[in-house]
């Protein structure tokens, strides 16, 4: 794996920048496409929004300071351009994000990209009750396990604020399925 | 820190080491160890091999065509859809008035004194007199004939009162 920082130099430079680029799409296409995964669910608006990422951190990425790691900058590209996404959608409609988000789910039980298992769409299920924000924050921790100092990064909160909601999220996470009494 | 009292002069006791995992305890992700390590979610076979930079690039280093401004602007296909637009447009107006309307006497004398006191119409006395023929003007003065002086002045009695007289 190319060193972060001499992949953003190559990045920023005008010989090398393609080269560079193409490792970048290698080395993070497959995380960030989970991560916007987890937020749209649907396969192909993951693949809408993961193109649209890289495109903006192709066109972004002479802005791009090295105050953060430039994963965690990454990551914040894609989660804002998944957030987006589905604003749109929901403005397009009419209808609330929430809204948006339920159809999402109705539409697991048939989608082929989904594994099926009624533990699974369950717990996607309890998720989406979540706000946004501790959706965001479960996702990432519990599926992802990033760490709370990058995940600080990312959104731009708090370690103990991201602690806070990790556990307030897990908490409704279980109180929604134990009332679930399937489960 | 010691929990055994001797720091503390209320008397509480807590358990051994429970200070010590209270953190662990607190962010037990053990209450959610129940559920799957995945998400369920798949992606197509061979999906991120054919995810290609090159596709990606083309797109992102495309600059945005600017806007050309014709120097000579054909707006003949614009003028003859407009013509054509408003003679459809004028053809179905009056098709519909033709179809809609029987004639001027299904319309309601009120709907009409309504139209013309609404100032939607611009007529005056020079107008009114035009249409109408030399019989039709005698007819109206002699039918005028008929309200005499003392017809008058008990109509102006009978639908005035008092007070309206004197600010009269």
């Amino acid at each position: 794996m190319v060193e972060e920082q001499s992949l953003v130099i190559s990045l920023q430079s005008e010989t090398h920048r393609e080269a560079a680029f193409s490792e970048l799409v290698s080395q993070y296409k497959e995380r960030l496409y989970w991560h916007i995964r987890k937020i749209v669910l649907d396969h192909d608006d993951a693949d809408d929004v993961l193109q649209n990422t890289f495109i903006k951190i192709f066109r972004n990425i002479s802005a791009f300071k090295g105050d953060s790691k430039l994963y965690t900058w990454m990551y914040r590209i894609a989660t804002n351009e998944a957030l987006t996404f589905i604003n749109k959608r929901a403005k397009r409609a009419n209808v609330s994000v929430e809204e948006v988000k339920n159809h999402a789910i109705d539409n697991l039980k048939s989608d082929v990209y989904f594994d099926g298992a009624e533990i699974q769409l369950k717990l996607q299920r309890a998720i989406a009750t979540l706000p946004p924000r501790q959706q965001l924050i479960f996702n990432m921790k519990y599926f992802d396990d990033i760490t709370y100092e990058d995940l600080s990064e990312i959104l731009d909160t708090s370690v103990g604020g991201l602690k806070s909601s990790y556990h307030i999220a897990s908490q409704k996470i279980k109180s929604f399925l134990e009332s679930d009494k399937t489960f | 820190m010691s929990n055994t009292g001797d720091t503390y002069k209320h008397g509480f006791k807590t358990p051994d080491g429970y200070f010590e995992d209270f953190e662990a305890r607190v962010f037990d992700e053990s209450s959610i160890s129940k559920l799957p390590d995945t998400s369920g979610f798949k992606v197509p076979d061979g999906y991120f091999e054919a995810f290609d930079a090159a596709k990606l690039l083309t797109v992102a280093s495309a600059k945005e065509s600017p806007k050309v401004i014709q120097l000579f602007r054909n707006n003949y296909v614009r003028y003859t859809a407009a013509i054509a637009a408003s003679v459809l447009l004028i053809l179905s107006i009056v098709r519909d008035n033709t179809s809609g309307i029987g004639s001027i006497d299904d319309i309601e004398l009120t709907a009409i004194s309504e139209y013309i006191e609404d100032e939607d119409v611009d007529f005056d006395t020079f107008d009114v007199i035009a249409l109408l023929q030399d019989e039709e003007l005698t007819n109206l003065n002699t039918q005028n004939q008929y309200v005499t002086d003392e017809i008058l002045e008990a109509y102006l009695l009978e639908a005035l009162d008092d007070a309206t007289l004197l600010t009269e």
